[in-house]
């Protein structure tokens, strides 16, 4: 099968052309590096069924960040398992063509037939414009058609373009380099033969030549010096022309492109709408004062629209989740213990999680609409300053933004960040991001005690600066770590403003529809099993005699000195009854796996205010914080704190009391401990698939690094708000 | 002049760049080289960085690096 790499700028709708001839969905966004991997798709031809690889967006093959790299090898045909392709499709956007063929030219050198696609034509006709296509291919020597990749305008096409492309064999044609390049690249040539494993091609010569520290130079494996002597007297005799080594590729480009260009792009009439809008919108966005603003009410809008408009939803989740209990409940009847499993294990622990469905997705559609409206780039360029100062950048913001949703989409866009160290930092902080997987924790404790008390205005602002309270920790983090561990400089910061676009509601509810299917197999795969685990360490074991002597001692409590009351007993509903069962399952639980388990560490997390069962869901969440809620359903529902009267776990938290202990009978679930478990799941390394990537992309030692550190200080700062909170409530 | 002191909403050529700074050719790779007009578009909040408009493009930079970008004020 043939090979087609879309390759182009970053952001010029590469992913959604590919969307297009592939009939796939991979996910496309307003900012530039939105795609970070390769991706693979089968497209149709004309003449048969193609590959079609999707790349990261790069500006020139010079590849200065590891995404750009990507793009770079699988041109040159370095990346194992990747065919050099048979042919480029050029991804250009038409509203900026010159910028965009100079990657072109660059990739002319590898004289890999090509197809020039003009994207964003859409965009081009609102500004007023037109390109001579027929003009243009005559001049560049390709085939070129015109495409809007959101519309799949175009695409049959350019189908049609890369079907005879294969055939016709058509390149762009490389520039005329001055002879004194010529002469430069033949010598590195020479230094270079047989020294490398796969003899370099000019492409690569040209870079070791332009670039200051090409990564070709890498591939060289002997006979340094000679290679880096001829490199140098081939810059030597550039700058006898008059040209800066450094820049000498772009200024002879751009001077040959200017020439190419001239009179092909036209007016189209007048224009009709006029310049797209982005300049007067960011007048205001990136206003001095109105923008910070804005960017702080947008934030908390968010929180507050997350916070507040799930609420009919999650009640019919619940309802729902209630309504299969009581169906499967009366099944199991006469099987205790798989009644046990399935209502207060799998229904109770699963459903309480399940409800908060809603909210990821209120979420993610915030988050899409940021992305596909071009804010994100925005909010970077606000945020850039109050980032520099710790070693991070604006470039570090956009994958910790995205680490509010998920910290594993995040660290993949690390890979934007040109410099190693600092993308190291960024990786190491953006799990401290509080993504949504952290949401239901303080949607439950906030809907239980922050709200009721204090108002839904409290609680959307409590909600608020949960979600702060990891990037006040990242921010000095990841300036000790700059400043001692990794030791990184200053890093520039360079990126591109996309022009605002009115997002598409299809890609948002893409957006929406992905979370919501990643949540929902979470709950039916990692969720459920350990909840079922917890469910067997709290049920077992079962002594014989337990339920016998709980009855005895209840009776002597309570019926012998009121023999009238032994009546009550046959009443099932009565209140003495349901106070006996409960007794008998708290005795049960009491002498679990889990609660011995849960009390060996208790003293642990006791300065923090927690009591075993808090224990015990703050160590099961270890491997999926979202865990903690199935598990405190578990554990409250098979304590028997929970009966037909308490609807939800919000009202079963709030009701539950310490049993034992120098504060017996009053509120487990204080405002400092209800706090100082939010801020010890948001400081807190939980998440076994982010540990994973982590090692994936920076080695396991330093993941182990950051785990210790994460959760040592997710301890301290649950103390530290626990005693801080009691001392200046009481 | 340098390309860090110009004020927002103000035009400029560039008329010299240091290419000693890696961040130079990468600019250069935008198509920001001597003989260009730019605009200064935006000062961040917090006075940094800048955002320059040119050729139909938008780019944010930090005024470290537009020091490195001599320019000459242009009449509108
Ligand atoms: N108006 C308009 N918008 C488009 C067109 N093609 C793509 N877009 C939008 O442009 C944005 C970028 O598209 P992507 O397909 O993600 O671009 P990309 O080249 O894959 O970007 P990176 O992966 O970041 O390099 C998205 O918001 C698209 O919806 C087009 O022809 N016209
Ligand atoms: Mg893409």
């Amino acid at each position: 099968m043939k090979h087609i790499a879309l390759i182009g700028n970053p952001n010029t709708g590469k992913t959604s052309l590919f969307n297009c001839l592939t009939g796939m969905r991979q996910r496309v966004g307003n900012y530039p590096g939105v795609t970070v991997e390769k991706k693979l798709g089968t497209a149709y031809l004309a003449d048969g069924p193609a590959t079609m690889i999707d790349l990261p967006g790069a500006y020139s093959l010079s590849a200065s960040s590891l995404d750009e790299r990507v793009a770079v090898d699988v041109l040159s045909g370095h990346l194992p398992g990747i065919e050099r392709p048979d042919i480029v499709v050029c991804v250009i956007d038409a509203t900026n063509l010159k910028r965009n063929l100079f990657l072109a030219m660059q990739i002319a050198e590898l004289g890999i037939p090509m197809v020039i696609a003009l994207n964003l034509w859409d965009a081009l006709e609102q500004r007023g414009l037109s390109i001579d296509i027929v003009e243009l291919e005559k001049r560049l020597g390709v085939p070129i058609v015109a495409t809007v990749g959101r519309k799949g305008i175009g695409i049959s096409e350019l189908r049609d373009a890369i079907s005879k492309a294969a055939t016709q064999e058509r390149c762009l044609a490389p520039m005329t380099w001055p002879a004194e390049v010529n002469e430069a690249v033949n010598n590195i040539h020479c230094a270079a033969d047989g020294h490398t494993a796969v003899p370099l091609t000019d492409m690569e010569v040209r870079r070791l030549l332009f670039d200051a520290n090409s990564a070709v130079l890498d591939r060289v494996q002997s006979n340094h010096e000679k290679v880096r002597a001829s490199i140098s007297e081939g810059r030597e005799n550039l700058r006898k022309l008059g040209l800066n080594p450094m820049a000498a590729e772009a200024v002879l480009c751009y001077k040959h492109l200017d020439k190419l260009l001239e009179g092909v792009i036209k007016q189209a009439g007048d224009a009709p709408n006029g310049p797209d809008g982005t300049e007067s919108i960011d007048k205001l966005m990136l206003h001095r004062f109105a923008g910070l603003l804005i960017f702080a009410a947008m934030m908390y809008v968010v929180f507050q629209a997350v916070y507040s408009w799930a609420g009919p939803l999650m009640d019919l989740v619940d309802g729902l989740k209630g309504w299969v209990q009581g169906i499967v409940g009366g099944w199991l009847e006469p099987w205790p213990m798989m009644s046990s499993l399935m209502t207060d294990g799998i229904i109770e622990g699963v459903g309480a999680f399940a409800i908060f469905l809603p909210q990821i997705l209120i979420l993610f559609f915030f988050i899409a609409l940021l992305e596909d409206t071009g804010y994100m780039a925005r909010a970077a360029f606000l945020m850039d300053k109050l980032f520099g100062w710790c070693g991070l950048n604006g470039k570090s913001f956009v994958p910790m933004l995205s680490g509010y949703a998920c910290a594993i989409p995040g660290i993949l866009a690390t890979r934007t960040i040109e410099d190693p160290k600092a993308r190291m930092v960024t990786i190491l902080v953006t799990p401290l991001m509080s993504c949504s997987a952290r949401l239901p924790v303080y949607v439950l404790l906030i809907g239980a005690f922050v709200e009721p008390k204090y108002g839904p205005w409290a609680a959307g602002l409590a909600l608020f600066v949960m979600h702060i309270v990891g990037l006040l920790v990242a921010v000095p983090a990841a300036y000790i770590l700059t400043k001692f561990v990794i030791k990184t400089k200053p890093q520039p910061f360079l990126l591109e403003m996309p022009s605002y676009r009115l997002p598409r509601m299809q890609d948002v509810l893409f957006r929406m529809w992905m979370a919501g299917k990643e949540f929902v197999i979470r709950a039916g795969t990692i969720i459920l099993a350990i909840t079922v685990i917890v469910w067997a360490l709290l049920y077992f074991p079962r002594p014989a005699g337990l339920e016998d002597e709980v009855t005895k001692e209840f009776y002597a409590e309570h019926i012998e000195p009121n023999p009238a009351s032994a009546s009550l007993l046959d009443d099932p509903d009565s209140e003495l009854s349901v106070e006996l069962s409960n007794t008998i399952d708290a005795a049960y639980i009491n002498q679990s796996f889990m609660a011995r388990i849960g009390k060996a560490i208790q003293p642990v997390f006791a300065p923090a205010g927690f009591d075993w069962k808090i224990t015990v869901g703050v160590v099961a969440s270890f491997p999926a914080r979202e865990v903690i809620i199935s598990t405190l359903g578990v554990i409250y529902s098979l304590g028997g704190d929970v009966d037909e009267e308490s609807p939800d776990l919000m009202t079963t938290l709030s009701n539950a009391t310490w049993k034992e202990g120098p504060r017996a009978g009053t509120p487990i679930f204080t405002l400092p401990v209800v706090f100082a478990i939010m801020v010890f799941f948001a400081l807190c390394q939980q998440c076994g698939a982010t540990l994973a990537v982590m090692a994936k992309e920076i080695g396991w030692k330093w993941v182990a690094g950051s785990f210790v550190f994460q959760t040592s200080i997710a301890w301290l700062g649950a103390v530290l708000v626990y005693q801080l909170g009691t001392a200046i409530l009481s | 002049m340098r390309l860090d002191q110009i004020q927002i909403g103000r035009r400029c050529r560039v008329t010299a760049i240091n290419f000693n700074h890696a961040i130079c050719q990468r600019l250069a790779n935008f198509g920001l080289l001597p003989g260009q007009e730019i605009e200064m578009a935006q000062v961040a909040p917090l006075g940094d960085p800048i955002a320059i408009t040119f050729e139909g493009q938008k780019l944010s930079l930090r005024r470290r690096e537009a020091a490195l970008v001599e320019v000459e004020p242009v009449a509108v």
